[in-house]
């Protein structure tokens, strides 16, 4: 009987430190309205916020220089962007960098969509889109009326990405 | 005991890496004027070993040498082969305290260090200052 308990006990521990250790915290909704309105400078040193794409889907792609996983994903965003350029919607690069690193590497690989770049500002604003373990690459899928669709934390999955394109067209 | 078990259980599963938590980092005073820095990694992440570096902080004494334990050769997609360390890792630091006179009192040491979880998600370069106060060789 003691023992029965004990496995229960366990049982019950870990699927519920698993379930809590998993489990979103909850957007602040106001705070998520107005982090679309944070200004961030684009490469030719405008000051740009995400509601500039009010109007198109967006997927908002939060990355570095220094972060490797950051940059596998980017070939795939530049390639998607190219693909469905005829609908309506875009990528954003938001890049928690220093601007001259962004800018080699924006030009040495051909990146094709909108570049804002910030530094840990930017890293809080993602966390107000749901990043809460302020990691990199981080990505948030938003309606052109800025509801939040989804989020990813890590290297977006191709399959991810081309269904939230394929049910915009 | 059991409630005590079960609530370790608990917290153990629902730990994931942040920034905030994927590694720490102390400091100790050896002999002849040196520092041992210690970094507890989570066994989830690493840390590159290009990103570590140190400075010390307003003050006459400088870091004469730094000695770094073997890395793990790691390979990124876009950096190629790099060094990382995880688990445990202890790097001496030497100072040079020719400059200072008596008792060193509030030495700060900046330490900045980056590292990526194994899921693939990279924390932003983060920096830890450490103090330390001590009388030059008698530690």
């Amino acid at each position: 009987m003691r023992n029965t308990l004990l496995v229960i006990v366990i049982l019950v521990s870990i699927i519920g430190g698993i379930l809590i250790g998993n489990m979103e915290p909850k957007i602040d909704e106001k705070a998520f309205k107005s982090a679309q309105s944070a200004q961030f400078r684009d490469l030719s040193g405008n000051w740009r916020q995400i509601s500039d794409w009010d109007g198109v889907y967006r997927i908002v792609n939060f990355w570095a220089t220094w972060c490797p996983p950051c940059l596998e994903e980017i070939p795939l965003f530049i390639n998607l962007h190219e693909e469905f350029s005829d609908i309506n919607m875009t990528f954003i690069g938001i890049a928690v960098d220093d601007t001259a690193r962004v800018r080699d590497f924006i030009s040495a690989n051909g990146v094709n969509y909108p570049i804002l770049i910030g530094s840990g500002d930017a890293l809080r604003i993602s966390e107000v889109f749901g990043n809460h373990r302020s990691g990199l690459p981080f990505t948030v899928f938003l309606s052109p009326n800025g509801d939040l669709i989804d989020t990813h934390s890590g290297v977006v999955p191709v399959a991810k990405l081309r269904d939230f394109v394929s049910k915009i067209r | 005991m059991i409630i005590r078990f079960a609530m370790l259980l608990f917290f153990c599963c629902a730990a994931q890496a942040s920034a905030d938590k994927f590694y720490s980092l102390t400091g100790n005073l050896m002999a002849n004027n040196q520092l041992l820095l210690t970094y507890d990694i989570d066994k989830c992440c690493y840390l590159y070993k290009r990103s570590l570096s140190f400075n010390l902080l307003e003050s006459k004494a400088a870091i004469s040498k730094l000695t770094f334990p073997g890395a793990i050769r790691h390979n990124d997609e876009f950096f190629g082969d790099v060094e990382v360390y995880r688990g445990q890792v202890a790097i001496t630091l030497e100072l040079d305290l020719s400059q200072t006179e008596g008792r060193v009192d509030g030495l700060k040491l900046k330490a900045n260090q980056q590292g990526c979880s194994d899921e693939g998600i990279c924390f932003l370069p983060d920096e830890t200052i450490l103090t330390f106060s001590f009388l030059p060789g008698l530690n």
